[in-house]
């Protein structure tokens, strides 16, 4: 008679197929714990919570709709949480003005955001930028001013919270742009949150002196220095 | 079977389940700060309450890095793929069915989609509406004009509310009164008419006008769009006046989409230069941008991939009202992953056949839309046990060990 084998293969009388299940079950448990804890001790975790700190507006879908410019601030500015207290600057932003820049300008990006990318690439067809967006500086358009592409998900210096408009977690989105000027000591400063048009920085670029030449005539700035 | 047997039913057990998971997806808003674990389900981190990143954008933001050329993205995808093969070789899919909340907004859905055919009409109109209103930003703008520009515009944003609702009580009677398929082709014809005359008359608008009618315009298009396109679902629902079953080789095929989802994603990325899933993904905008907009609606405004996300989310969730676990079956790529590890997980569904009687109800119940009975190990089962729970001899049964490695050790 034909076909007296047993129809199933096996092996140490175990269904060879059961076996494999267990041995693959196995593997994938040890393979897995090993990736998961290699992952983990080895910058995975870090860099999850890292990307994850900066939200990425391009993926909310959502731009923010906040206010266009009013005035600079000298001080945290009404509605932050540390209202009315003095700003402790950041070397990036001192060692800027000492380099002679008169006005700085602060980009705050992060990987896979695409308004970030869309500003950097306008700004750079205006020459306000140059580079790539890591580690970007300013063009040639404008001589006196300093330029700084920050990655906000790798931001050692604190610099994303030092300048954000209102100090309160929500608000934790890119792009951010920061303008800073300087009148003697004191740092003047203004950010925008969410994309801005490369026009209306030129603008705000191209504004810079004549604000700053208002507020140190302007009273208020006497008695605050002379007091 | 009989309730002092099993007191707790696996439904019940469920529902706790996916609970508890939901409030660890949620621990943000208690005031729990963004950790560097990932979710093993579907959840943007991006939403105001998450605490933890999403394994898709964990894929995506490691391909940016590894084309980059840094360590971190590998390592930062391998971490992720880690936590899904030991979850794997424990319970297989079962995340899908216990933990995911996408999944237990989609057992809320199906209970929609066993309802009867009116309320069904009504769940699916009214859920579109209030989405398209949330997302055509209605809300926010009222608000937002109150607060940002003169408040006596105000009545701008109550007359395009009306309007919208009007136009969706409008194309409702086309798609009810006539026969066949006119209403919802009218519907359409309108919409896209209104649509069209939006993106036209927008140029010659720009900036002029005190408030953004043309945008309502465009408003009023899509929601005639929306009902129009939902009543021809409505009117192929009302045809068989049960719920759509979609069997055979379409339904076998079209679960391999979810598949390409998932391939496609570190493709698209390392493509485009950017998370471009993410940029489109209905569960970020249903788990993070309507949540957003309902915690701060005059915060936001729409940018560039607001309409490709609304629609997209809005097509999911009418999958999900008309089929049970549509996003399941057919494109969650988290599922995809998930699948494969359902042949070698640990716990397992038993069947027993000699205890079966052949009456089919867990065929007919099966969220999946599988055979529980044919299928053993399917890749599309999420385990959920809903087969465990209505069998009536207790055929199906949850085993801690599956048979196979039980089998090995057996003497």
């Amino acid at each position: 008679m034909i076909g007296k084998k047993d129809p199933i293969p096996k092996f140490g009388g175990k269904p060879l197929s059961a076996i494999a299940t267990l041995a693959i079950m196995v593997i994938m448990l040890a393979a897995g714990t090993g990736a998961l804890v290699w992952g983990y001790l080895d910058e995975g975790y870090e860099e999850v919570e890292k990307l994850a700190s900066v939200k990425c507006l391009g993926c909310l879908g959502l731009d923010p709709r906040i206010d266009g410019f009013s005035e600079f601030w000298d001080v945290y500015p009404e509605g932050h949480d540390k209202e009315g207290q003095a700003v402790k600057h950041k070397p990036t932003v001192k060692n800027a003005f000492k380099e002679e820049a008169s006005v700085v300008i602060l980009f705050f990006w992060g990987p896979g955001c695409v308004p970030c990318a869309e500003q950097w690439e306008e700004m750079s067809a205006m020459n306000i930028s140059s580079g790539h967006e890591e580690g970007g500086r300013e063009g040639d358009a404008y001589p006196e001013l300093g330029l700084y592409s920050i990655d906000a998900t790798n931001d050692k210096e604190d610099l994303y919270w030092t300048y954000h408009f209102n100090g309160k977690k929500e608000y934790n989105g890119i792009p951010m742009t920061v303008f800073l000027f300087q009148i003697g000591d004191d740092i003047w400063w203004w950010s925008h949150y969410g994309k801005m048009d490369a026009k209306e920085v030129a603008e705000m670029i191209e504004n810079i002196p004549e604000i700053r030449e208002h507020l140190k005539l302007s009273s208020d700035y006497h008695d605050i220095s002379h007091a | 079977m009989t309730d002092d047997k099993m007191p707790l039913r696996p439904y019940h057990l469920r529902v706790v389940s996916q609970s508890i998971f939901f409030i660890l997806a949620i621990l943000g808003i208690f005031g729990i700060a963004m950790t560097g674990f990932v979710y093993p389900f579907f959840f943007c981190p991006a939403s105001p309450a998450a605490c933890a990143g999403c394994p898709i954008w964990v894929i995506e933001h490691g391909t940016l890095e590894i084309v980059a050329g840094t360590n971190s993205g590998a390592m930062m995808i391998l971490y992720m793929i880690g936590l899904f093969v030991v979850i794997g070789a424990l319970v297989g899919r079962s995340f899908c069915g216990w933990a995911c909340p996408m999944g237990a907004l989609q057992d809320v859905f199906s209970f929609f989609n066993k309802a009867k055919r009116r309320l069904r009409t009504i769940m699916i109109l009214g859920g579109a509406s209030f989405i398209m209103l949330m997302f055509g930003g209605i809300v926010p703008y009222l608000l937002a004009q109150a607060e940002f520009e003169k408040s006596s515009y105000l009545w701008v944003g109550y007359v395009g509310a009306l309007g919208a609702f009007g136009m969706a009580l409008f194309g409702f009677v086309l798609v009810k009164r006539f026969k066949g398929f006119i209403g919802p082709i009218v519907a359409v014809l309108i919409g896209a008419a209104f649509w069209g005359a939006h993106y036209l008359l927008d140029p010659m608008f720009d900036g002029d006008l005190p408030f953004k009618s043309v945008e309502f315009m465009g408003l009023l298009g899509l929601m005639a769009l929306m009902v129009g396109t939902l009543g021809f679902i409505n009117k192929f629902l009302d045809r068989s006046g049960k719920k759509i079953k979609i069997a055979g080789p379409v339904d076998r095929y079209s679960r391999l989409i979810k598949v390409g989802v998932l391939i496609s994603v570190p493709i698209t990325t390392w493509f485009f230069d950017t998370l471009a899933f993410t940029d489109i993904d209905p569960v970020g905008a249903i788990t993070a941008t309507i949540p957003e907009l309902f915690l701060d609606p005059m915060g936001w405004s729409g940018n560039q991939f607001f309409w490709y996300k609304a629609v997209f989310t809005v097509g999911v969730l009418a999958l999900s009202v008309s089929i049970d676990r549509g996003w399941c079956r057919y494109l969650c790529p988290i599922g995809a992953m998930y699948g494969p590890t359902n042949k070698f997980a640990l716990t397992d569904i038993k069947f027993d056949k000699a205890s079966c009687i052949n009456c089919q109800i867990c065929i007919r119940e099966c969220p999946m839309g599988i055979n529980p009975k044919e299928n053993k190990r399917d890749v599309e089962c999420i385990r959920c046990g809903r087969c465990v729970d209505v069998c009536p001899t207790d055929a199906q049964k949850f085993t801690l060990i599956n048979d196979d490695i039980k089998g090995v050790f057996r003497r």
